[in-house]
């Protein structure tokens, strides 16, 4: 009994269904549909799963169940919730981070027996997560008053309350936070199905986008279960300049030293396990000084391995012409020679990309494209140095790029992903894989990717996308026809 | 990769011999032997091994080795070495010797290396293996320097200094001992060829010898280097009723807390850990009562020769779910897996039989329990 076919067989139950008469709307002969009821056999395409399911006249979301489960059944469980977490993944990946959260440290925490970390003794045993919280919570408060903070961690991305704190952090001075952590080396799931590395993954996203907030996760590989269990005591530690806390990995338990000699110390353990860790990504701010290393960005891209590409504007740019960039760039802005200078370059670069599309696969959605269409406004390009392009430009533009969504090219993602956020900016190509947003502090950074399983499970996802998740070729032309016809 | 292979084809060109020559004379045609040569196939039996060291002209320390390349390959070299080790371990069985650790209990009557007699306040950094070994000294001497003592360890048996410090320093009253350790997984074998597991249970059984401590050892699975790592902070402790060590890895650091609330803690965790950890020995003493629970084990295994007096021999009665070692008085009942499989593997292979065997086995464990469980004057 596979789950499709459990599921199956309890609507046949359910809905009084006479198998033979389904057999013969369905047009399966009678020992295939038997096999498919015991689970022997899949049905082999979608079209059948509906078939069976406006047989049986089920309602959408009976349907949408049926269909959910033939997929858990055909991809295996694995790759199944693997790529559930990555579309997770997307779908919550927020708009506008600087909204995210109020800060959670103004929340106020109850008072508690030790009380404050001034009366605290050098070395004081914390009985209780809440307690750990509040020691927590007062050691960073205090590090952002320093001036030059610094917070060091040895912990797994799963302490909500650590995370959600530094997450909605707007620190006043630079804070910087080394994180060392563990990744798993196989494929683990966490107990509701979520995979182990999109869990952590959204876990430490908001840290990368807090003003002022210098965050270096590292990670290193490693049975997850192995390091962090009761029998290892109190394997996770949270230094700042004056205090550290040692704790359980379940964070009921802890010590809280206020000992330079002790935390001088742990820091020291703590630099010498850095050596050996990996930088979780590698950043890139999109300012002019590192321009020539974005541009080395497209170099990566090679023809002929498949680049896939999420951004929910679609990606126009190389069907600018160079007269329109001049004309694009603000008078007022002071730079503005070297600046049309640097697009000119990338839209020669991009254009080289397009020359051969076969192995480009990008995903927009018609909102991103709508907001083109309606403001003539480029969301990658900063808005305060860009004019919006005129209405004829924004005509001829859509026009190109019909023309590659006819050959397929360019495909228009469908629910769930149909409200993608315009901030998430997604290319996967053979090893490497890059993330393209905005945060707080920059107007834009690249993030690419170091951990190769991380590009493996985007790519995954992607490569999944056509099958199911676009609209087709004629939905898309009459789509783009819409816009153009309002302009 | 290929011990016999390569072994063969060292000698072969050691004597210069021809293949084919070679071939006809064991009786096995070209092919085959070729296979041999590159190792894509054994000879299946011992006698084609003595067939070729006579045709070869070897000498007996040649014809050894090639034997045991033999063996090696035969038997996979992971069940081999951990043959080689149970035999080892039964062979030199004597769990007192490793009691006279001298320069050890010296250093123990002193603590004039330590910078201050006092204990601190409430915890400190300590530095270097040396300073741990002290300070765990003291914190143990300290314990057993009143009655109910209790000691807790967390920490793998094969650390040498810490394990012999535990076998020989001086308690004053008798005292518990709660110790937790990590199994491995799987049956490797280590960088010296041993089996790790049969190590681990050759460093602690020499505890359990001891008069004064009522030893007790609970074990769990994992891959102790993950767990032993780096990146674990300090996975190892030693706790008393007053103070706690808990060390790196590697020991060259610990931080000792004398804070009562940081040792409460560690109780805590550590009977945590205890409480979902099964007991790898349970041991009992040599008497009419406990002589029943030898029943269910029907295989007897004693020395081929023994020694006087018989309870200065180590006796093995293994079944297929359990086994005990029976040694000095005590009875070891152990039912872990990979100790058992290990025994019952070598114990009832042929070459176990030139040191250990079944024959007699009963009657010598009756003569066992009548020396030392004479019968009273009355029955």
């Amino acid at each position: 009994m596979s789950a499709f076919s459990e599921l199956l067989s309890n609507f046949i139950v359910e809905k009084n269904a006479d198998v033979s008469q389904m057999v013969r709307y369905c047009g399966y002969d009678r020992s295939t549909m038997y096999k498919i009821l015991k689970g022997k056999r899949n049905p082999p395409s979608l079209d059948m799963v509906f078939r069976i399911g406006h047989f049986l006249r089920l309602t959408q979301p009976e349907l949408q169940h049926l269909m959910e489960s033939w997929q858990l059944t055909i991809l295996g469980p694995l790759k199944y919730y693997r790529r559930k977490s990555v579309e997770h993944f997307l779908r919550s990946f927020p708009d506008d981070f600087a909204s995210i959260r109020e800060d959670v440290l103004l929340r106020s925490v109850p008072a508690l027996s030790h009380g404050q970390i001034s009366d605290a003794p050098s070395c004081l045993a914390l009985d209780s997560q809440m307690e750990i919280n509040s020691f927590l919570r007062q050691i960073i408060i205090k590090e952002i008053e320093h001036g030059q903070g610094s917070i060091s961690l040895l912990v797994q991305p799963d302490y909500d309350y650590l995370f959600q704190t530094l997450g909605s952090l707007s620190p006043d001075n630079p804070l910087s936070v080394d994180h060392i952590f563990c990744l798993s080396n196989t494929e683990a799931l966490t107990s509701d199905h979520q995979l182990l590395h999109i869990r952590y993954l959204e876990t430490l996203f908001p840290l990368f986008t807090r003003k002022n907030i210098g965050y270096t996760p590292l990670y290193y590989h490693g049975d997850v279960h192995t390091r962090f269990n009761t029998y290892n005591l109190m394997p996770c530690m949270i230094l700042t300049t004056e205090y550290a806390i040692l704790c359980t990995s379940d964070f009921q338990n802890g010590i809280f030293f206020n000992d330079p000699t002790v935390r001088d110390y742990l820091q020291q353990c703590f630099d010498s396990l850095k050596k050996q860790c990996s930088a979780l990504f590698r950043i890139l701010s999109a300012d002019l000084q590192e321009f020539e290393q974005i541009l080395g960005l497209n170099h990566l891209i090679k023809p002929g391995t498949p680049a896939y590409i999420i951004q929910a504007e679609g990606v126009l740019f190389p069907f600018l012409r160079r007269e329109t960039i001049l004309s694009m760039i603000d008078p007022s802005v002071s730079n503005r020679e070297e600046l049309t200078e640097h697009y000119t370059v990338l839209l020669e670069r991009s254009c080289r990309a397009l020359s051969d599309p076969s192995w480009m696969h990008q995903f927009f959605t018609r909102n991103g494209l709508l907001f083109f269409a309606r403001t003539g406004r480029f969301r990658e390009l900063p808005s305060d140095l860009c004019r919006p392009v005129s209405p004829e430009d924004r005509i001829r533009i859509l026009k190109q790029f019909k023309e590659y969504c006819k050959s397929g090219v360019f495909r228009m993602l469908r629910s769930p992903l149909e409200q993608l956020s315009s901030n998430l900016r997604l290319a996967i190509t053979g090893k490497i894989g890059y993330l393209v947003m905005h945060t707080e502090d920059c107007p834009l950074i690249y993030m690419l990717f170091n951990e190769t399983f991380m590009v493996e499970i985007f790519r995954d996802y992607m490569e999944s996308l056509e099958e199911f998740y676009c609209y087709s070729v004629e939905e898309t032309l009459e789509a783009i026809q819409e816009m153009i016809d309002s302009l | 990769m290929h011990p016999f292979s390569t072994c063969l084809n060292a000698l072969i060109k050691a004597r210069n011999v021809k293949i084919t020559a070679l071939s006809q004379y064991l009786n096995i045609d070209r092919s085959s032997f070729h296979q041999v040569l590159n190792g894509k196939r054994l000879p299946s039996s011992p006698d084609i091994v003595d067939s070729i060291a006579a045709y070869l002209s070897l000498c007996p320390e040649e014809h050894a080795a090639l034997k045991q390349a033999w063996t090696i390959e035969k038997v996979t070299p992971p069940v081999y070495y951990r043959r080689k080790h149970v035999r080892s371990f039964l062979e030199s069985y004597l769990p007192e010797a490793s009691f006279t650790n001298l320069p050890l209990w010296n250093m123990m009557q002193d603590f004039s290396g330590l910078p201050d007699g006092r204990f601190p306040e409430s915890h400190r950094l300590l530095n270097g293996r040396r300073e741990v070994l002290l300070y765990l000294g003291r914190i143990l001497r300290e314990e057993t320097a009143h009655p109910q003592g209790r000691i807790a360890l967390r920490f793998q048996p094969d650390q040498k200094p810490f394990m012999d410090l535990l076998r020989v320093f001086p308690a004053v009253y008798p005292f518990r001992m709660d110790h937790i350790i990590c199994l491995n997984q799987t049956d490797e074998i280590d960088t010296n060829r041993k089996m790790i597991n049969l190590s681990l249970l050759s460093e602690i059984l020499p505890l359990y010898q001891k008069q004064d401590i009522t030893y007790r050892t609970f074990y769990h699975y994992d891959d102790s280097h993950s767990h032993f790592s780096m990146f674990n902070g300090m996975p190892c402790l030693f706790l008393t009723s007053s103070c706690a060590i808990s060390a790196r890895a590697d020991f060259q650091n610990a931080l000792l807390y004398t804070d009562k609330d940081c040792v409460r803690i560690f109780w805590d965790l550590f009977r945590k850990c205890r409480q979902i950890s099964p007991q790898l020995i349970h041991a009992y003493p040599v008497c009419e009562i406990n002589r029943p629970l030898l029943e269910p084990m029907e295989e007897i295994y004693i020395p081929v020769s023994p020694v006087n007096p018989l309870h200065r021999n180590l006796l093995i009665c293994i079944s297929e779910q359990k086994m005990a070692l029976i040694y000095n008085r005590i009875i070891h009942l152990i039912q872990e897996v990979s100790i058992l499989s290990a025994f019952r593997d070598f114990l009832t292979c042929e070459e176990a039989n030139d040191i250990y065997t079944s024959k007699n086995g009963k009657e010598f464990l009756n003569g066992l329990w009548r020396e030392l469980c004479p019968p009273s004057p009355n029955s």
